[in-house]
């Protein structure tokens, strides 16, 4: 019996694979290359809008703090006025009292004669006399 | 106030009373009062000739029975001599009737030794005098004395006044509704100004008598302006450069005795002896300026002085020492 022989691969198969992997490679790279190229232009056409994005983040961000600072700057307004609220409170009634008093003291000032009679009075007097007694020592003789 | 005024041992005499008595309560203290100097007056008196001190003088020291108001003057008399050393003797008679000062005729002219005693009391109870009395002064203070005690019994619990012809005795308070009043007294301007040298409140039941030269002053023989106050131990008036001392003291009697010592002390002595005994005394010198001691200054509550010589109201400068006043 003859013994079967493993089958041989020719020789220019490898060289035929090895050809087109060659150029598949070549042109995986140039493909590449172009691609990358691509990407660049690209990402240089987009780095304006970024930037413009960037700014309008920022700017949001101010925005959201003097936004913050007005609401409290008005509520430590709101706060005062409440306060001054009470003392504008407190000064009315007081107007409303003096109000008062002026219409009483009006009340009385028509009230009072256009003219009175004062009493008579000496027309002269000796400063610090001596105040009246009950009786007095003196000589008696005895 | 209730007022009743009269006359007794020669002195207006005067009785104030506090308003809420009545009058029925208070015309019997009056006579009350009158009632006690009449007793004095008959007694003690040397312008009666009726007197028991001027029967008792004309005995010329022969032992004499004599009433016990009589004895109790006359021991007071004695005591007083002792106390002031002589200086306050009831046995000037005689030189007061030299001097013009006379009265009903004590008709002894017997001058005793100083340190003679007044009195001796005989076993038998009379009394024989060393030398003729003159209870002047001091028979006032015994009257005001009866007639306070007098007025306490009739107006209890009211105050009074006895006003003798300006020896004053007080009792209770002016003004019932005021627990603080007190009896006010002016002194008076020895000079015969009208406004008083000064004022002061007495306590309860004080007295305040003066001994002065403004009245009893005559011409002596030798044509000298004499007063009445007599040293005893020179038989001439006495206080030379005083006129006037006032005291105030707890016992209208001893009140008088202690002007007389005083007034004898003279302006050099008046201070520092009225000092010594603690006494309530104003005293005025020729030049009518005030002294006080410190217990008379506590009673004063106005000094003419002090007035004169104050600043202006106006002003704020502090208020400077008067030189016009003396404290003694």
């Amino acid at each position: 019996m003859t013994e079967r022989q493993p089958a041989r691969i020719p020789a220019h198969v490898f060289v035929m694979l090895s050809a087109s992997t060659a150029v598949y490679a070549l042109v995986l790279a140039g493909v590449a290359g172009v691609q990358s190229r691509d990407d660049a232009a690209l990402a240089a056409a987009r780095d304006p809008v970024a930037r413009a994005i960037e700014q309008v983040a920022a700017g949001h961000d101010e925005l959201g703090d003097r936004l913050d600072r007005a609401r409290a700057g008005y509520a430590a307004a709101a706060q005062a006025y409440g306060a001054a609220g009470g003392a504008f409170t407190t000064l009315h009634g007081h107007l409303d009292a003096l109000a008062a008093a002026v219409a009483k003291v009006d009340g009385v000032s028509r009230s009072l004669p256009t003219t009175i009679r004062l009493p008579s009075v000496r027309s002269s007097v000796s400063g610090g006399g001596a105040p009246t007694t009950h009786a007095t020592t003196r000589a008696s003789g005895g | 106030m209730h007022v009743r005024e009269g006359r007794a041992l020669g002195s207006p005499l005067r009785l104030l009373v506090a308003a809420g008595q009545h009058a029925r309560a208070v015309d019997e203290a009056w006579l009350d009062v009158l009632r006690a100097f009449e007793d004095v007056d008959a007694a003690m008196s040397r312008y009666r000739p009726d007197s028991e001190l001027t029967r008792l003088n004309r005995r010329r020291g022969r032992p004499t029975g004599v009433s016990r108001l009589l004895m109790a003057a006359l021991a007071m008399a004695e005591r007083a001599r002792r106390i002031t050393s002589g200086r306050f003797d009831p046995r000037v008679v005689v030189d007061l009737e030299r001097l013009g000062f006379t009265a009903a005729p004590q008709a002894w002219t017997k001058r005793p030794p100083a340190d003679e005693p007044v009195l001796r009391r005989a076993p038998d109870g009379r009394v024989e005098l060393s030398g003729p009395v003159d209870l002047g002064g001091l028979g006032k203070g015994l009257a005001l004395r009866r007639a306070c005690r007098a007025g306490a019994v009739r107006l209890p619990g009211s105050g009074f006044l006895i006003d003798a012809g300006g020896d004053i005795v007080t009792l209770g308070r002016p003004d019932p509704a005021n627990a603080a009043s007190r009896w006010s007294i002016a002194l008076e301007d020895p000079s015969g100004g009208t406004e008083p040298l000064a004022t002061c409140e007495l306590p309860d039941g004080w007295a305040v008598a003066t001994s002065s030269t403004r009245i009893a002053r005559r011409l002596d023989d030798a044509g000298t302006m004499v007063h009445h106050l007599i040293d005893p131990r020179t038989g001439r008036p006495g206080g030379g450069g005083l006129v006037a001392v006032s005291v105030a003291f707890p016992d209208p009697a001893w009140a008088e005795v202690w002007t007389k010592e005083l007034f004898l002390e003279g302006p050099s002595g008046i201070g520092a002896r009225a000092r010594g005994r603690g006494l309530a005394a104003w005293w005025v010198a020729a030049d009518g300026s005030l002294s006080m001691t410190p217990a008379a200054r506590q009673l004063s509550t106005w000094v003419r002085s002090e007035v004169e010589l104050s600043p202006p109201a106006a002003s704020v400068l502090p208020r400077p020492p008067s030189p016009n006043l003396a404290m003694g």
